[in-house]
């Protein structure tokens, strides 16, 4: 994933500082349901509040994440190119370096609230593809439903003493 | 154990026939847990599109439509194009709606379909990713996102999506006058508490106003008149429609009545189990931390924590399922009646375990609290087996006893902050893991079984290689949960509820709340594309009886507002636990003032909100405007347009007065004849008028002679 190098760092290491001070605070506040022993970490729950995202958020699919980008637009995959605006990867190799002025095209410097937003959504979509959904980004299956229009499950039993093959067989 | 192989054979083939039945095309793969998984696509688009137009039809006659579609069902189609969730609505009615309604009558877990587990579409994931992106990027929400979850999810979820939106919009104002509160008045100012309260009327009032605007913009006003059939409906008797000669099915309503008063008892028993529980608790933790004065003193506070952790959710569950059971016992005949009396209990149980902790604070411990530790001595019990001796136990007199002012603040803090970080922890963050956590578990066992050689083959050996991958989603998405939309609205209803309740105890509330709010609207998008199954997309044209709870809450915050603001305005530090200071009568006033000002207000704001126009109400009136004029000309292309009067008749000539005269001489004309046989024309009207004015009315001279007689 084309993370903006500087920002990432730290804003790990914000996140891991608010996880610690999330830690540090938690006896107090399980004990703070009837207040009076409430001693809450303010600058910890600042802190929370506004890293909370990346909390969340902070995820061990990155590079998932970037092959899902890479199978969106990628053309010669069958499918074709999703456009940013279309909602296909705001993380290309262009938009990780410079952005573009809409109206004048000239190059700009991603502000503060650009990056923070840019690199949220880019932990955001990690996340999306992440678990046990990477299975999808490594195929094209991902990308259509095969024209399914419903799945409708049929339990046919609910413990292990009845063995399912039966019907697999039947199948074929 | 289900039943048996031959039955569950039998059973499904009954589900594949039903589904054909209604012209779904089938596919059959392995799922996991002895399950299949039945693929289902519209078989052909002509039946998609008869389909279509059979509902917009339905909407219309229900008035939902202020016309009738086209009958080319193209042009109907290029005109108002159908979004997915129609298509997806539209097919899951197919599937579970009565065969007597044209459906295959299937229903999830019920009667003969027991083993359909679910039905649900699949994600769309590139979609998915682009408005999470999307949302993630912009600070606020525009109504072109908000058309678009309408358009994908359905009217239902788009409500919640625009009410919290809103909601979030709305909190920046008062979230500033907090902020500003906070800094120069305190706790517990008169002017923030006012503010706050018009604050919630006008928010109330405005999104009344607001979704029956998103229901007209989105074609959804007047769904809730389409009443679907409630399956386990009972009914005792049928008779036949004077009107329209159909059967019905008929309750009667007097019996119905009578099986809705056991919501009284209910609600009784459920403020009795609720409250005595949350009063234990609450005396306990005031007893240890209060006067208990012996070791494991930090310990033993957390008693009344692990007391309500565990007690709570165990009463609340047992409570929830009664209010069920009552609500089925109640036999409603639609589905949008059930919710509401089942959503109405719920309120009740929700107010009590949120907010009666807070009540007991404000009103019973701060006023009264010197009066009430005495009596706690019986809540020594819990820590007596610690205690070195008796004085550790023993409870002060009341004039020894000083009340904690703090405590109502902290306890306030901790529901508006600190519960509603834990709470997106809960409903987000959890359920990931968990899921992670099974997963891995599944994982680990089934390397366990295999290693002991007794492994039962995967669901997904015998899938075809292209469809590995999609098959391993289908089957990762089989095993989300439902999402409910209900759960959330709830959770932002009781957020709102804190606010107008509560709030000028500590006026950084809708601080909190606006920070929490865009967090949660971001997360729920989240939940909703990772950890629940693609919603069903229903319609709804309100948010319903959360509206009415909302109205409540707005009435009630007027005088808990008022009374908190007289009870604890004395410098924030209140009536510091004597309730000698607290004037009944003073009380009485402030809160009778502030309802009375809170009825005027709302009557005013309800008022000016009316007369606001909206791209919805124009929309509405172009509609009707033009329903009116197509139904007009329709009727009018028939008549011929008739000649006017003026060029019907002719010249009065010599010759047409003898024709006349001859005509009349053939046959003896009667006085109604002769009547209008004397002016022939307008023309001969306008001229015998103007000559009698001529004769009768008087001139200027004798009009002047008349006044000075006069």
């Amino acid at each position: 994933m084309h993370h903006d190098a500087a920002l990432k760092p730290a804003l790990c290491s914000a996140a891991e500082a608010a996880a610690r001070n999330l830690a540090a605070g938690a006896h107090t506040h399980h004990c703070s349901n009837y207040g009076s022993r409430s001693k809450l970490d303010w600058a910890g729950v600042i802190e929370l509040c506004i890293y909370l995202p990346f909390i969340l958020l902070r995820l061990p699919h990155q590079r998932v994440g970037s092959q899902l980008d890479r199978i969106l637009a990628s053309p010669t995959n069958g499918s074709a190119p999703v456009s940013r605006k279309e909602g296909g990867s705001y993380l290309s190799a262009a938009d990780t370096t410079t952005q573009q002025d809409k109206t004048t095209g000239v190059p700009v410097i991603p502000t503060t609230r650009n990056r923070f937003a840019r690199s949220f959504s880019q932990l955001v979509a990690s996340q999306l593809v992440g678990g046990d959904l990477v299975a999808m980004a490594k195929s094209q299956g991902i990308l259509t439903n095969m024209g399914v229009d419903y799945v409708v499950v049929f339990r046919f039993a609910t413990t292990g003493k009845l063995d399912c093959t039966w019907y697999r067989r039947s199948m074929r | 154990m289900l039943p048996d192989k031959a039955k569950a054979g039998e059973r499904f083939e009954q589900l594949i026939k039903a589904l054909a039945s209604v012209g779904l095309a089938t596919e059959v793969r392995n799922g996991e847990n002895h399950s299949l998984l039945v693929f289902t696509k519209v078989a052909s688009e002509d039946h998609m599109y008869g389909e279509i137009y059979r509902s917009r039809v339905r909407d219309w006659m229900h008035g939902v439509r202020s016309a009738a579609p086209s009958k080319e069902l193209r042009q109907s189609l290029e005109a108002e194009p159908l979004t997915e969730a129609e298509r997806l609505r539209i097919l899951y009615q197919l599937i579970t709606n009565p065969v007597t309604e044209g459906g295959a009558g299937i229903t999830p877990k019920r009667g003969e379909w027991e083993n359909v587990e679910s039905i649900f579409a699949l994600h769309d994931h590139v979609y998915n990713k682009a408005w999470i992106k999307e949302w993630s990027t912009k600070y606020l929400l525009t109504p072109g996102d908000l058309d678009d979850i309408r358009n994908r999810l359905g009217e239902k979820i788009a409500f919640y999506f625009a009410f919290t939106q809103a909601y979030f919009t709305f909190l920046t104002v008062p979230a500033v006058l907090g902020f500003a509160a906070w800094l120069l008045l305190g706790s517990n100012s008169p002017f923030y508490a006012v503010a706050v309260s018009i604050w919630c009327i006008v928010f109330t009032e405005y999104w009344k106003h607001m979704e029956g605007d998103l229901a007209v913009k989105w074609g959804s006003r007047g769904v809730s008149s389409i009443e679907t059939k409630r399956h386990d409906f009972r009914h005792e008797s049928t008779t036949t429609d004077p009107v329209t000669g159909e059967t019905q099915f008929v309750f009667p309503d007097i019996k119905r009545l009578q099986r809705q008063l056991l919501q009284a008892p209910f609600a009784i028993i459920a403020v009795l189990l609720l409250g005595t529980l949350i009063a234990t608790a609450f005396g306990i933790e005031i007893f240890i931390s209060e006067v208990y004065n012996g070791p494991f003193k930090s310990v033993l506070v957390f008693l009344p924590t692990v007391l309500l952790t565990t007690g709570l959710p165990l009463l609340t569950g047992v409570l929830t399922n009664v209010a069920t059971r009552l609500s089925d016992y109640e036999n409603y005949e639609t589905d949008s009646a059930y919710e509401k009396s089942m959503t109405r209990k719920i309120f009740v149980l929700n107010f009590i375990t949120s907010y009666l902790p807070i009540f007991l604070t404000a009103f019973v411990y701060v006023p009264f609290g010197s009066l009430i530790v005495p009596y706690l001595d019986i809540f020594s019990l819990t820590v007596q087996p610690f205690a070195d001796d008796d004085k550790q136990l023993q409870t002060p007199k009341s004039s020894q006893f000083n009340i904690n002012p703090d405590r109502l603040k902290k306890q306030v803090i901790y529901f508006t902050v600190t519960a509603q970080i834990v709470n997106l922890a809960m409903e987000v963050v959890v359920p990931y893991l968990k899921r992670q956590g099974f997963i891995k578990f599944k994982a680990m066992q089934s390397q366990r079984a295999q290693r002991n050689g007794g492994t039962r083959p995967s669901a997904s050996i015998e899938d075809p290689a292209e469809e590995k991958d999609f098959l391993a989603r289908v089957r990762s998405e089989a095993e989300l949960e439902v999402y409910d939309v209900t759960t959330d609205l709830r959770e932002m209803v009781l957020q709102f509820g804190y606010l107008a309740l509560f709030s000028c105890v500590w006026p950084l509330v809708p601080v909190s709340f606006l920070i929490n709010n865009w967090v949660e609207l971001r997360a729920d998008a989240v939940k909703i594309c990772v950890e629940m199954q693609r919603p069903t997309p229903w319609r709804a044209d309100t948010i319903g009886p959360w509206l009415d709870s909302l109205a409540f809450l707005s009435w009630l915050g007027s005088i808990t507002m008022a009374a908190l603001t007289y009870l604890f305005s004395n410098d924030g530090v209140g009536p510091d636990g004597n309730p000698k200071n607290i004037k009944g009568w003073g009380l009485l006033l402030s809160i009778f003032f502030s309802e009375h000002l809170f009825l005027l207000v709302r009557w005013s704001v309800s008022y000016a909100i009316s007369k606001i126009d909206s791209p919805g109400k124009q929309k509405e009136r172009k509609d009707r405007f033009l329903v009116r004029q197509q139904y007009f000309q329709e009727s009018m292309a028939g008549q011929k347009q008739l000649p006017t009067l003026s060029e019907k008749a002719g010249e009065i000539t010599r010759e047409t007065l003898e024709e006349e005269a001859r005509m009349g001489s053939l046959k003896a004309a009667t006085s109604e004849e002769r009547f209008w046989a004397r002016q022939r024309h307008w023309s001969e009207s306008a001229k015998v008028g103007a000559g009698l004015i001529e004769r009768a009315a008087p001139d200027d001279e004798e009009v002047r002679r008349e006044k000075k007689e006069l």
